[in-house]
């Protein structure tokens, strides 16, 4: 489908700019993921990265906005979160900055902010005020689980980052991708900050008793389905705690969106609850965002 | 870029893929004690098969794998004689019995196991140990496929030259490497070792760097690549996602997703 009968497919402006209200943008994108006609079950991907990372496997695997956009259209994902990879490896600020220049037009990309502890300005200006996360149309937070000091965060200079999610109710994914370890991880941070919605992901699926056990006793915890590999392990959350509690996300480009989109597709759930997975339970997250965000 | 083709377009729309051959060729049953396997019975995997919309999987046991190889081989014939036409069984070969192993494996090819699998790494015994010798003899003289735990990487057990060792000494055994191209540089490694052995196939469970499978397809070929899952060791719906997805033309893509593995299987 070319781009642009794409985007209007979608209910999408492509003259869209930074300036227009966050909110009317998380709308849009609700309406067009429950008004979408056929079979197609409409993706919001939270785990894709532009930029030239340190060491891409293979060598030469970057993206850009432009293969981004080919590649979600291809897969029929409808928006994503986006971080830089300048964000991820060098500095938050200065990767959102390129970021936002990147993805100023592009109405159905927000912005995955990776998250640093309050430590000082002299080293890099932590995102403590909620009022610039509304204003740069962040979907969620990212932290790595080692540097979030296993679960101890709050307790090691993220305290004022995380009230500042906490205010607007923005999503806190905790990245394991990289490191961390989920048998010993404290997820007691979720009844610290029971107004985030905190993410697990990059949890490969075993062992499962450790989450099991959080997802249970957690109602703001959530599972990423990036690494998620569990046999049955869709369905087996879907029954045993509810496909509310899964977020879809592929890891793009270092993960082929397909893999992700397997474990939803091509798992024994009904339609309503692909839907969830796929973008719906995070639409719902972006919603109170907005809403606590108009309370500023 | 390839145009998405009917069977992506199919996986876009969500299972069961009804209209495609779909035969996984590397799977496991059972419980594996720190994995935490749901579902893992005969039952749960053919729900699984169903969602997915695939007809049949080529399976192993986890308890013949990681314990005791005689229950898991006897769990594993009740999950055949209970699903004859959606589970086909790899025989466990532990060589660490090595005065049983001929009886073992006579014993299942009568109760209809009719593939042979090792796992060297579990059983800490090299791939090229004369104590497997036995078992690539019987596949020989039997005609058996053999899955054979292979990784790409050095190893003292599964490592790839093990298996170029054993190709050596036995060069027409019908065998599968499992798991065998996670990079472009595995593929580049099972040319060098297996591309003369057109016997010998690569399941495509772990491959996942971007693009290694349409570089696969280039380098090996399609007819010799397997969909293999490695289920219930892992979800098996993203390795077919994997393949569905991948920029390669529907030909390939049908001798993976099963014809391949349907002619290796006599079903």
């Amino acid at each position: 489908m070319e781009r642009r009968t794409f985007l209007k497919k979608a209910g999408i402006g492509i003259t869209a700019s930074l300036t227009m209200d966050p909110g009317m943008l998380q709308e849009t994108a609700k309406e067009s993921l429950f008004s979408t006609s056929g079979d197609e079950i409409i993706f919001f991907d939270t785990c894709v990265r532009i930029g030239n990372s340190r060491a891409p496997d293979p060598p030469g695997n970057a993206a850009d906005v432009v293969s981004l956009e080919a590649m979600m259209e291809r897969h029929n994902i409808r928006f994503a979160a986006v971080e830089h990879a300048v964000a991820m490896e060098a500095s938050p600020r200065l990767g959102q900055k390129l970021l936002s220049e990147k993805i100023a037009e592009k109405s159905f990309l927000w912005q995955a902010l990776h998250l640093m502890p309050a430590v000082s300005p002299r080293i890099e200006k932590a995102y403590t005020d909620p009022r610039e996360l509304i204003t740069l149309r962040v979907a969620l937070g990212r932290v790595d689980a080692k540097d979030f000091c296993q679960g101890q965060g709050d307790k090691a200079m993220f305290g004022p980052v995380l009230d500042a999610c906490s205010r607007i109710s923005l999503p806190v994914f905790i990245d394991f991708r990289r490191q961390g370890d989920v048998a010993t991880f404290d997820f007691g941070i979720c009844e610290r900050y029971p107004r985030i919605p905190f993410v697990i992901e990059g949890f490969g699926g075993y062992p499962m008793h450790r989450v099991f056990w959080c997802l249970k006793n957690y109602p703001n915890l959530y599972l990423s389905t990036v690494e998620f590999r569990l046999f049955n392990g869709v369905r087996f959350i879907c029954d045993e705690i509810g496909e509310s509690r899964l977020i879809y996300g592929s890891d793009w480009p270092a993960r082929s969106m397909g893999m992700s989109q397997g474990m939803v597709l091509l798992a024994g759930i009904n339609k309503a609850q692909r839907a969830a997975i796929a973008g719906g339970n995070f639409l719902r997250l972006l919603d109170v965002v907005k809403k606590e965000g108009s309370k500023l | 870029m390839k145009p998405r083709g009917a069977i992506m377009e199919a996986f876009l729309k969500g299972g069961p893929m009804k209209d495609f051959d779909i035969i996984d060729c590397h799977v496991h049953l059972g419980p594996a004690l720190y994995m935490h396997v749901p579902d893992s019975g005969p039952e749960g995997m053919v729900k699984v098969l169903d969602a997915m919309g695939v007809s049949m999987a080529c399976v192993s046991h986890s308890v013949g794998m990681v314990s005791d190889w005689k229950t898991g081989n006897d769990l594993l014939i009740e999950a055949v004689k209970q699903y004859p036409s959606r589970i086909w069984g790899y025989t466990f070969c532990n060589p660490r019995y090595p005065s049983e192993i001929q009886k073992e494996m006579q014993r299942c090819a009568a109760a209809g196991l009719q593939g042979l699998k090792i796992h060297p790494d579990f059983h800490k015994t090299p791939a090229d140990s004369p104590l497997y010798d036995v078992v690539y003899d019987f596949a020989l003289q039997e005609n058996r496929l053999m899955l054979l735990h292979y990784s790409s990487s050095p190893g003292p057990y599964a490592g790839a030259s093990l298996f170029r060792n054993v190709l050596k000494k036995f060069p027409t055994l019908r065998c599968i490497m499992a798991h065998s191209l996670p990079d472009t540089t595995a593929v580049d490694t099972a040319v060098e070792f297996f591309g003369k052995y057109e016997n010998v196939y690569f399941d495509l469970s772990n491959a996942f760097q971007p693009g290694v499978i349409e570089y696969a397809c280039k380098k090996l070929g399609a007819s010799r690549l397997l969909y293999g899952s490695d289920g219930c060791w892992g979800a098996m719906e993203p390795r077919l996602g994997l393949v569905c997805c991948a920029s390669i033309d529907e030909q390939e893509k049908i001798l993976i997703i099963g014809k391949n593995i349907k002619s290796l299987i006599n079903v």
